[in-house]
């Protein structure tokens, strides 16, 4: 985090730390506060553990975010207020920092932790508080089946993310197609969207290879997918294995026309990679070029608040917040019947698209884009429609 | 009547346990219950208190801290249940995630498929649990020490890794378990299962079975030889260590309304737990408590005031702890007079001796004369091989009821082995063993044959380090065949040995010749029929020799048939024995009377070696040579 | 000839496993220190490699670099740390085992700060050698010629020289020792800097191999342990043979089985060796 964002998260903290000891918090659930009090928001992002690697990313995002709508005036005349804390990528201090958000602080709404294995226990402590909880994070149904309050704002769900790569990949004139993924089954949907795709794009599929998701040596999964020839090659996996397999066909003299992965967006595919992520597919949901709602001004303050470059787990978090604000704007109060019924029902424009979720809060509105590397910039490729799309160099 | 000498506060070697306790003034006698020092009801009414300002801490406080509770009750539960595993028995287990998860998973599918209350499905979680370790624990229990941790690792990580390929248990995303808010209940209900916990942890410091505990950890070997069914207290206190983590797991999984693989059988909660009972003091009645709620609130603190630097922090905190307190928190009490810990102890007032004989005569009735020679122990044609070397070859050796033999020879000649044979601790490649009418299998329980009424002891005496003295003996009277007159049976050996001053001093604190002695009491507190004596006057003063010669000269009176030593003081057994064996290179080279054999020149030969200046050699030997 | 390179993919993974589970077996099976931290040593010797790499420094220097350092930090901690502890041998396994466990918790922290919690590898010798039909991994040749090196060189010092045998010996009786007239104090903080050294070369060769992070140091360590536990802890031929089995396991049941007995079978075999022969594979003991 830089400096400005420490000091801003700090005075954000302190802020919400005085105010709740202040007992000065909102009761969300009775109607809508007086109008000089700030909106509080609780969250947490994983700073420290397994997840950490995503919690500067996001907490850059929701920061950016309401510094901005803030900025901007608020929200119904109101500052928003975020109260970001490190869970530590552990499920019981999620537990605790959210009862404390719902319980003793009271908080009009929330955002998600990182991934469904904190995503779930926040949002099941949601659903028993009968508070909204927007995830930025969460791209698993499995977590919002049978949710009331809970939607998914900032990802699309991950059976989407990859479901165009045989329509692109026939579309340049290549059908034999093989999926890998890895057991979790994050990344098996993600495989079982393309396998879907196959389908409806009249392509063939030559073989589905599932790995163990703990594995390191890739030479074995990259034999196999050898053997089978195809055109196009598909990792569904985490971002260390997509760049071990990659290596690992590379070495083994195998060169597919399309290799596609969900984690190409990752500066560290590229920079790992090297010459290697040259004219890789990849997916994203955010991209300056596409021109949503917010983009220019969400890239020019994340560039000058933050010293990394804008990632798509930023635009997520962004979007979240963006969401959340609008939501709370049309249900014209903070109440959190209100709010969640806006937030189900809504329908609102962000930096990754158009917000829309189904009645089990899935998102249904977002679509995400199908990129290249080219001459190592993300260039968009399909749909070959969109705005600022270019030809795919192809083959790989 | 004296008191006991205050011995030193740290014995100079001993085990992890040993190191921390300290031995103190006379204690009380309370029944059959091994008794305290310290009152009984101030420990249960701090306990109380304690319990009490917990939950008001939790259940009045903000829900944050209600929160902070439940995290707090649920380590202290997996740190007891730790403790009685790894701190009374000493095998370090890697176990505690292993039925955590299963609990977690078990309460969350019967809370999901069979709507039963959340209470009820975490119990019912905490029993099959408990079920579960049964087969578990009797494979993994054959392993020792970091192996026996590899292993149970090993175990949590497939058991994780085939629940996360199952559909039923919600694949790698997660299950959720349906409920309500509920975080009072579930305090409750964990508090109330880290009382349990501490609970065993009581029964296990005091009680008899608790004592067969220590004595597995110490030395598990001994404690086969002393009687302790060492497979069955391993796998019951497995069990009980299994029993709470189960517990806990459902009510957590209730509690976080969503659990998945990668959170419930993570290995680093085993650490965890490890750092927590270390930190405040393995093997101890307070130290889980001590360390799980010290370090807990710390680790919440440091993770508020220094999110950055948490991690290092407290990793820097249990590296100090390591150094300078291996004894745990609780070790800094030692220091502090009252506070100073007591151990097991043993009566205050010893019976005299014949009131116990009298107590006793039933269980030290001699054999009714139609009984006498036959024979107790019979060994034929036995060989033992090690590797390429053959230690016995075709040792006849008979030992009949009344008798008792001494076995002489030079080092190396296979004594210990013929006993170690008889004892069931080597297997002979050849001959057979028979002990009172049934034969000895090699590698059998070896506990067994103490309960029959085989009893030895062993060349380099072994007492229990963490025991003191009486427990020592305690703990074979326990094991023998007067096991209904324990306490009884080891205050009269206590007795006749003299060990009455040295009783509550610790075992590894000894000098060699009360080592001697105490080696020599738990076998005489086994009350058996055959006693093997290995080398026990060894290193003895004169005093301490009469009363070791005295002892055997009294064992038919204690029931013991006969008896049976490995001897290289000849003067102080010749008039004992009824019948000296000689022992060379593996084999018996004489049998018979005390007087002949030790003129027989073979035994010279083979014993002093022939020489200059020996005067051997020929078969009249002047007849005023002393033995 | 598929089955040829797979198995050989095998074998040069196992090259691999060694390389990292030589430091750990060397401080477990002769000095008795569970070291915990062994994973952060690797990680952390990996991440210096890719830190230098991004200076412009050749990954071979930068490899001696680390292994010196990491040499500093393995004879510090072994001075400031572990020398401390007193105990009987059994309390000894244990309280090291913690306070490694809290050295590594100090060691995944500092690294966090300094380097950030992002997957880190480095594009260095990632192209393939052609042998006939046959092709390998470059970069993993180059760890297994690494290791091979290395599990020689130790098992040369340990053996031959005088100080390798002193540490051995020390470790069999440190009164004996003594009374040889050999200052343990000092070849303990030789064994556990070496120890240290090879792991931060562990660190090199993986951080050319896959993406690394500090935060993935615990899994470093398991993987060794679990390793070393099947060749027999301490038995520094025996791990080479279980690295090789962990490897060409690995390799095949990939290829061939499915998912989960890739990812399971390693600790089966762990499990299986540990009731069986738990003093390893090549131990001559069965269990009890």
């Amino acid at each position: 985090m830089s400096r400005s964002t420490k000091v801003a998260v700090g005075i954000a903290v302190s802020a919400t730390v005085l105010a709740g000891c202040g007992g000065g918090s909102d009761d969300g659930s009775a109607g809508g506060g007086s109008s000089d009090e700030p909106i509080t928001i609780g969250a947490t992002v994983s700073l420290t553990g397994a997840y950490a690697s995503s919690g500067t990313n996001v907490s850059n995002g929701y920061q950016l975010a309401v510094d901005q709508i803030n900025a901007d005036g608020g929200v119904l005349g109101r500052q928003l207020e975020l109260d970001l804390q490190d869970d530590q990528s552990d499920a019981a201090v999620v537990g605790r920092l959210y009862t404390e958000f719902l319980g003793t602080d009271e908080v009009d709404a929330l955002l998600s932790p990182y991934g469904s294995a904190l995503g779930g226990p926040a949002a099941q402590l949601a659903e028993r508080y009968q508070t909204p909880m927007a995830h930025s994070q969460t791209s698993s149904p499995a977590v919002f089946e049978g949710t009331e309050w809970n939607v998914m704002a900032g990802l699309t769900p991950g059976y989407t993310v990859l479901a165009d790569v045989p329509a692109f990949a026939a579309e340049n004139g290549y059908t034999r197609i093989t999926l890998v993924n890895n057991d979790l089954d994050a990344f098996s949907a993600i495989c079982d969207g393309v396998e879907d795709g196959i389908e409806d794009a009249g392509g063939t599929l030559v073989d589905r290879i599932e790995y163990a998701a703990s594995t390191s040596d890739f030479s074995s999964t990259a034999l196999r997918i050898a053997e089978g020839d195809p055109e196009v090659v598909v990792e569904c996996s985490a971002i260390q294995d997509s760049i071990g397999l990659t290596r690992a066909m590379d070495q083994g003299g195998f060169r597919p026309a399309i290799i596609a992965s969900p984690t190409a967006s990752d500066p560290a595919f590229a920079d790992s990679l090297g010459e290697l992520s040259a004219r890789a597919i990849g997916y994203s949901e955010f991209s300056e070029s596409l021109g949503f709602e917010g983009s220019e001004e969400f890239v020019q303050g994340y560039d000058e608040a933050y010293d990394t470059p804008v990632n798509s787990q930023a635009a997520g978090a962004y979007a979240t917040v963006q969401v959340l604000a609008a939501a709370i704007e049309e249900a014209g109060s903070t109440d959190k019947e209100a709010v969640n019924t806006a937030l189900h029902d809504g329908s609102f424009d962000t930096v990754i698209g158009t917000y829309s979720v189904d009645e089990t809060g899935v998102q249904t509105g977002y679509s995400p884009i199908l990129f290249q590397y080219q001459d190592g910039a993300q260039a968009v490729v399909f749909p070959s429609d969109e705005a600022g799309a270019v030809a795919a160099q192809l083959p790989y | 009547m004296t008191d006991p000498t205050p011995t030193t506060d740290r014995p100079a070697g001993g085990s992890l346990v040993a190191g921390l306790m300290s031995r103190s003034r006379g204690p009380r006698h309370t029944g059959g219950r091994l008794p305290s020092t310290r009152s009984d009801v101030l420990q249960i009414g701090l306990l109380a208190v304690l319990v009490a300002a917990f939950l008001s801490w939790g259940l009045l406080g903000s829900l944050s801290q209600n929160q902070l509770a439940i995290d707090v009750a649920m380590f202290v539960a997996l740190a007891y249940a730790f403790n009685i595993i790894s701190g009374f028995t000493g095998y370090i287990s890697f176990g505690q995630v292993v039925f955590f998860g299963f609990g977690a998973f078990a309460t969350a599918l019967l809370i999901i498929h069979a709507d039963v209350p959340w209470f009820l499905a975490a119990v019912l979680g905490g029993i099959g649990g408990a079920v579960v370790a049964v087969p578990i624990g009797w494979v993994m229990l054959r392993l020792q020490g970091i192996y026996f941790a590899l292993g149970m690792f090993g175990l949590a990580y497939i058991v994780s890794l085939l629940l996360s390929q199952w559909e039923l248990t919600g694949g790698s995303t997660g299950l959720v378990v349906p409920g309500v808010i509920a975080q009072k209940p579930v305090l409750l209900g964990i508090t109330g299962v880290a009382v349990l916990a501490f609970a065993v942890n009581a029964f296990m410091a005091r009680s008899p079975f608790g004592l067969r505990a220590m004595a597995v950890r110490d030395d598990e070997q001994v404690a086969e030889a002393m009687g302790v069914a060492t497979t069955r207290v391993k796998v019951v206190t497995f069990t009980l260590s299994a029993l709470m983590p189960a517990l806990v797991g459902g009510m957590v999984a209730y509690n976080r309304a969503f659990i998945d693989t990668s959170t419930v059988f993570n290995p680093a909660l085993d650490l965890q737990v490890i750092v927590l009972v270390l930190a405040g003091g393995i093997g101890t009645l307070w130290g889980p408590l001590i360390g799980a709620v010290v370090l807990t609130i710390v680790s919440d603190q440091l993770a508020s005031s220094f999110p950055d630097y948490q991690l290092a922090l407290f990793g820097l905190l249990i590296v100090l702890v390591t150094v300078f307190l291996p004894g745990g928190i609780v070790s800094l009490a030692n220091k502090v007079g009252w506070l100073r810990r007591e151990i097991v102890r043993g009566t205050t007032d010893l019976p005299t001796e014949a009131e116990l004989e009298k107590r006793l005569t039933a269980a030290h009735a001699h054999r009714s004369p139609a009984d006498t020679d036959a024979e107790l122990l019979v060994c034929r044609d036995v060989g033992v091989t090690f590797g390429g070397v053959q230690a016995l070859r075709e040792v006849d050796f008979t030992v009949r009821r009344g008798q008792t033999v001494f076995i002489i020879g030079a080092n190396g000649a296979g004594k210990t082995t013929l006993f170690n044979a008889i004892a069931g601790v080597v297997t002979p490649s050849k001959g057979s063993i028979v002990f009172d009418g049934q034969p000895v299998v090699g590698g059998a329980p070896a506990h067994r044959l103490a309960r029959r009424g085989l009893a030895r002891t062993f060349q380099i005496p072994r007492p229990f380090a963490s025991m003191t003295v009486w427990e020592n003996v305690y703990l074979a009277a326990l094991g023998g065949r007067h096991r209904g007159q324990a306490q009884e049976q080891a205050a009269w050996v206590v007795q006749v040995l003299g060990l009455e001053e040295i009783r509550f001093h610790a075992s590894d604190t000894l000098a060699v010749g009360h080592r001697r002695m105490v080696e020599l009491g738990r076998a005489l507190a086994l009350g058996p029929s055959l006693i093997l004596l290995d080398e026990v006057m060894a290193g003895m003063s004169d005093e301490e020799l009469e009363v070791v010669r005295d002892a055997i000269r009294r064992m038919p009176a204690f029931g013991v048939d006969a008896v049976a030593g490995i001897e290289h003081v000849i003067k102080a057994i010749v008039d004992l024995a009824d019948e000296i064996v000689v022992m060379d290179r593996g084999a018996t080279i004489l049998t018979g009377a005390p007087t002949e054999v030790l003129r027989h020149p073979e035994v010279i030969r083979a014993y002093l070696g022939s020489g200059v200046g020996l005067g051997v050699g020929s078969a009249d030997v002047p007849e005023d040579v002393t033995p | 000839m598929t089955y040829v390179q797979v198995v050989l993919n095998g074998i040069l993974l196992g090259g691999f496993y060694l390389l990292m589970a030589q430091g750990l077996n060397l401080v477990f099976g002769v000095m008795g220190i569970v070291n915990l931290a062994h994973g952060a040593f690797i990680v952390l010797g990996g991440l210096g490699v890719w830190s230098l790499y991004g200076a412009g420094v050749n990954p071979f220097l930068g490899l001696v670099v680390v292994m010196v350092a990491a040499a500093a930090l393995g004879a510090f901690v072994q001075w400031a740390v572990i020398e401390r502890i007193k105990g009987t041998a059994k309390q000894h396994e244990l309280l090291t085992l913690m306070a490694t466990f809290g050295l590594s918790y100090i060691l995944i922290n500092l690294g966090q700060q300094y380097w950030g919690s992002d997957y880190r590898t480095i594009d260095f010798l990632q192209s393939a050698v052609v042998v006939g039909p046959l092709r390998f991994s470059l970069a993993l040749l180059v760890g297994v010629v690494l290791a091979a090196v290395i599990t020689l060189g130790i098992a040369f010092w340990l053996t031959r020289t005088r100080s390798g045998t002193s540490l051995r010996a020390q470790a069999q009786s440190p009164l004996g020792a003594g009374a040889c007239g050999i200052n343990p104090r000092r070849l303990r903080l030789v064994g556990f800097s070496v120890g240290a050294a090879v792991a931060a070369a562990a660190g090199m060769l993986l951080v050319m191999t896959q993406p690394i992070a500090p935060q993935a140091a615990t899994n470093f360590t398991i993987v060794a342990f679990v390793v070393i536990a099947l060749g027999g802890l301490g038995n520094y031929k025996g791990a080479a043979v279980g690295a090789l089995l962990v490897g060409v396991v690995q390799t095949v049941s990939g290829y061939e089985l499915g998912a989960v007995v890739q990812a399971a079978a390693p600790y089966l075999m762990l499990i299986l060796v540990m009731l069986f022969k738990p003093a390893g594979l090549l131990s001559r003991k069965a269990s009890a």
